[in-house]
């Protein structure tokens, strides 16, 4: 079996108004235009008196070299979901008002085509170069590469929804 | 387990009045940046309520001094009442907000964070050997940086804040 390294999740919790559909939209396109396979694992909807509920698991994948492969896993769930009538620049624009929680987290995958899973030996081989050749790569750069790609997506949801903290200092750390 | 030691435990800071939320969350990312800490920022909580905004963040960044040894200062920021408001400054029109922050601070010393001194007891109790007898000079000089690195960001803080009573 390939070797499953997590990432630290970043939460984002907002309550108020938003273009709900809006950043759905902006956060798949993301996904795909970072050349990830977007993946859609779970979508339940639940109409609630005091408006809808949404709970949503997305999963983008992409082989970032023949060993190692990305997953940013996005966790929604959303309550309270009810359209408004918002103005804009003087013009009446359609919004939501939502409770919103996202996890931004996800993992890579090392050996993800099994290749040192035909022998014992090639387990032992595969374990030392994860622990002694390849770990301060592993360690630095492919998880800051994935880390600090979550913390694009995270400055960009926090900017769709009109945050007040949109700054990242570390934006330059991934190109 | 790793082993943590708390060198700061939950200091505070109030202010209430004018600043600006951007700047003071930018100037908290910036410096740990320049510092070398890596980024984590658990939470992000912002509540949009009729008498202004509701803000709480929770970063953790950690900062490896050596292979063994890691620097960890969480700061919780919590900002009530946040409203927006227009100020005129030297005859210019500026931006700002208006509310109540606080910011409660704690500086982590982290030793074996790779978790390599754990698989056995014997590993376990030469580990603390080493560390408080051998390595004691090395150990206090890694808690010195920490603190350094803390006591710098509570200054340039509370340097930020004191610019918005004047």
């Amino acid at each position: 079996m390939s070797i499953n390294i997590p990432v630290r999740t970043l939460r984002i919790r907002y309550t108020g108004i938003g273009d709900y559909n809006g950043l759905l939209t902006m956060i798949r396109t993301w996904i795909v235009d970072q050349g990830y396979e977007f993946q859609e694992t779970v979508n339940k909807w639940n109409d609630e008196i005091g408006g809808h509920e949404h709970e949503l698991t997305w999963i983008g994948s992409k082989n970032w070299t023949e060993y190692c492969k990305y997953h940013i896993k996005l966790v929604f769930h959303t309550w309270q979901i009810r359209d408004v009538e918002s103005v804009e620049n003087g013009e009446k624009v359609q919004k939501q008002h939502f409770k919103l929680q996202v996890d931004i987290g996800g993992s890579f995958e090392l050996d993800y085509k099994n290749r040192y899973e035909k022998t014992r030996w090639l387990r032992s081989l595969r374990d030392f170069y994860n622990n002694y050749i390849a770990f301060k790569k592993i360690t630095g750069e492919w998880y800051d590469t994935l880390y600090f790609t979550n913390y694009k997506l995270h400055r960009l949801i926090k900017e769709k929804l009109g945050m007040e903290t949109i700054t990242d200092a570390s934006r330059i750390r991934v190109t | 387990m790793s082993e943590r030691e708390i060198l700061v435990d939950k200091r505070r800071m109030t202010y209430e009045g004018l600043f600006s939320v951007a700047d003071l969350y930018s100037l908290i990312d910036e410096y740990f940046e320049e510092k070398g800490y890596d980024k984590h920022e658990k939470k992000n909580i912002e509540r949009v309520t009729p008498n202004g905004k509701d803000i709480e963040i929770e970063v953790e960044p950690w900062k490896k001094i050596t292979d063994y040894a890691q620097s960890i200062i969480r700061v919780r920021i919590l900002m009530t009442g946040i409203k927006e408001v227009e100020v005129e400054k030297d005859g210019v029109k500026i931006k700002l907000n208006q509310g109540k922050v606080q910011l409660i601070f704690d500086a982590i010393f982290e030793t074996d964070y790779e978790h390599r001194w754990e698989a056995k007891p014997v590993f376990h109790f030469v580990r603390t050997i080493v560390d408080r007898y051998l390595y004691k000079t090395y150990t206090n000089q890694y808690k010195g940086e920490v603190m350094n690195d803390f006591n710098m960001l509570v200054y340039q803080i509370k340097a930020f804040l004191n610019l918005y009573r004047h």
